[in-house]
């Protein structure tokens, strides 16, 4: 999720993926992996190394891609052993579909030509805003 | 002598209505059914029937974000705001997949778990296993379970934390050895539940309280007092009777049964000797724990030791036949009636849990009641002997004219300063000084030192009548 992007990119972009690497290098092994913030400092690396090496969309979708996989695998059982790992993995599936999914509805939607225009950009927000309020936890009612 | 130790909770003899028997029933996310069964034959994670459980605080789950939703949330952000800023719509390929996996993650929240803690025992006696079984129910995907003993039940077999992945439920089992008598919880078990990986939600529960009994010593009842009853019981009387202990040897009298008599002595002198026989009589034993001073590391204390013996000594006792009470010396006078019989033993232990009561109250043995101490019993005191009120006490008893017997039960002496010379002198005239007071008592007072057995402590007075000293 580094090394591909980064290898289309300059040389302060490297700068910040081998800083990147060592970060998920890190997080994936003793005694760092307890540090939650290892994790997100590693993933938001890869964003900021996508973001400033402009590769092309299949680099960055494959990216994209590659940081939600290294983001579902921080959570994976410490000790795998067949079972559990195995159960582990069919939990993931679900999410990684949907992953693949937004992935290539975004890369379908980036092949459309959509003119500029107002009214869209105030229906998008809109639904941000709608889909935020939806999907944020509320607090429990009290209960008599 | 009958040695065999005193039928506890979890031992075989069946005859005992022990733990196990009793408590609600608990239903598991897999129980098959209220069958009866013992601890140990269940399966793993099952609560079975006759194992108390206790439900967690699940009426109303609160769930918050997990850190991978916190991880994809921070992800999507910052995607979405390098689009926004640098203007290139492809850069939401990097926000878009954690965006998607941070809104599939959410569904089927569960409303409310049930999280249960089932022992396999509620009672138990100290260096016993006990089994404990932590239990969610409810549509999680992982569960981690973590269980914080308690100091004195210290976790025996497993892993103080467990993430166990879950369909419908999860499950986790310790097992805990209780070192220290007394009621107490086993720990307290925290269950953090996961759905979808980016919610969670924290369940604490604590287990019922467990009844440790004290690990009774190994004792026989060697001590009798000066005076028996009336009652026939396991000891042997100075006057005869029908017992099997020899007494003496007497000339033949009419009505004497010939399998009595003495024939060695008879063809020595002639005339017909007959074997005499001691009466078998019981006793009433009364022992006193105090409590007023309390020294030693956690889980052995003197009032530990002191407790333990007296379990030991009433187990010894109740085991003849004879009647046992007890009287707690701390504060509030608190006593049971001499009875016989093994459902005694529960209720001297039982009685003594609770006899951790600090006060300043020297106790008024005038207060105790006839049938609590009653006359001709046998008296044994279970004392560290460092409090002045015990002496108060020592003293009333002997003015009773009962039986007395003290048990010191101080292990530990003060260490030494490592600092100050004269600490070790201090120490030395420190234990002069407690000769000479535990001479001064006027009664019979025997060391135990908890390593050479209970029987061994009481050795000095084996086969001897404790006699009353006035003063």
């Amino acid at each position: 999720m580094i090394v591909l992007p980064a290898a289309t990119g300059r040389h302060p972009v490297l700068s910040l993926a081998v800083l990147g690497v060592l970060l998920v290098a890190a997080s994936l092994t003793e005694p760092l992996r307890r540090w939650r913030g290892t994790g997100a400092l590693a993933a938001l690396l890869a964003v900021l190394v996508g973001a400033a090496a402009r590769p092309g969309a299949t680099i960055l979708a494959v990216t994209g891609l590659a940081i939600l996989g290294y983001l579902l695998l921080l959570d994976a059982p410490s000790k795998p052993h067949g079972r559990a790992t195995s159960r582990w993995l069919r939990q993931q599936v679900p999410v990684a579909a949907c992953g693949l999914a937004a992935t290539a509805a975004v890369l379908i939607l980036l092949k459309v030509p959509v003119p500029v225009s107002a009214w869209l950009v105030a229906a998008g927000s809109g639904a941000a805003v709608a889909a935020a309020a939806l999907a944020l936890p509320r607090r429990p009612r009290e209960r008599p | 002598m009958n040695d065999r130790p005193v039928t506890g909770p979890g031992e075989s003899d069946r005859s005992f209505t022990g733990p196990g028997t009793t408590g609600r029933n608990v239903t598991g996310p897999d129980d098959s059914g209220p069958t009866e069964r013992r601890p140990g034959e269940r399966r793993p994670g099952q609560p079975g029937p006759g194992q108390p459980g206790v439900d967690g605080d699940d009426k109303r789950i609160t769930w918050r974000a997990a850190p991978r939703l916190h991880r994809l949330a921070l992800v999507a952000v910052v995607g979405v705001l390098a689009a926004v800023l640098t203007r290139q719509a492809e850069l939401l390929l990097l926000a878009a997949p954690a965006l998607a996996a941070a809104a599939a993650g959410g569904r089927g929240r569960p409303e409310a778990l049930d999280a249960r803690v089932t022992l396999s025992v509620t009672r138990c006696f100290e260096g016993e296993e006990v089994e404990i079984t932590a239990t969610v129910a409810g549509a999680v995907d992982e569960v981690a379970f973590q269980l914080e003993p308690d100091p004195l039940v210290p976790l025996t077999e497993g892993s103080p934390q467990q993430s166990v992945p879950a369909t419908g439920g999860a499950w986790a089992r310790w097992v805990v050895t209780p070192r220290g008598w007394g009621r107490r919880r086993p720990g307290v078990v925290t269950a953090r539940c996961r759905v979808g990986g980016v919610w969670e939600t924290t369940l604490t529960v604590r287990p019922e309280p467990l009844e440790v009994f004290p690990h009774p010593p190994p004792a026989r009842a060697s001590l009798i007092p000066a005076e028996l009853l009336l009652r026939i019981g396991d000891h042997a009387a100075t006057t005869a009777g029908s017992g099997i202990e020899f007494a003496g040897i007497r000339g033949y009298l009419p009505g004497d049964r010939l399998r009595d008599l003495n024939w060695a002595v008879t063809s020595r002198t002639g005339r017909l000797h007959v074997n005499e026989r001691a009466a078998l009589r019981a006793t009433d034993l009364v022992i006193m724990i105090d409590a007023f001073s309390e020294v030693g590391p956690l889980g052995d204390t003197s009032l530990d030791l002191a407790v333990r013996g007296a379990a030991g000594l009433a187990g010894a006792y109740l085991r003849t036949g004879d009647r046992v009470g007890v009287v707690a010396l701390g504060g509030v006078l608190r006593w049971l009636s001499p009875a016989p019989g093994y459902r005694q033993f529960f209720r001297i232990v039982e009685m003594v849990f609770g006899i951790r009561f600090a006060s300043e109250v020297i106790p008024d043995l005038g207060r105790v009641p006839r049938t609590a101490l009653p006359p001709r019993s046998l008296v044994v005191l279970f004392s560290p002997l460092l409090d002045a009120r015990t002496f108060g006490i020592v003293a009333d008893l002997r003015q009773r004219g009962v039986s007395l017997v003290v048990v010191d039960v101080l292990r530990h002496e003060p260490p030494p300063h490592p600092g100050a010379p004269t600490s070790g002198l201090a120490v030395r005239l420190w234990r002069l000084d407690r000769q000479t007071m535990r001479t001064s008592l006027g009664v019979p007072v025997l060391g135990w030192d908890e390593d050479a057995g209970l029987d061994g402590a009481l050795a000095p007075l084996r086969g001897r009548r404790i006699p009353v000293l006035r003063p």
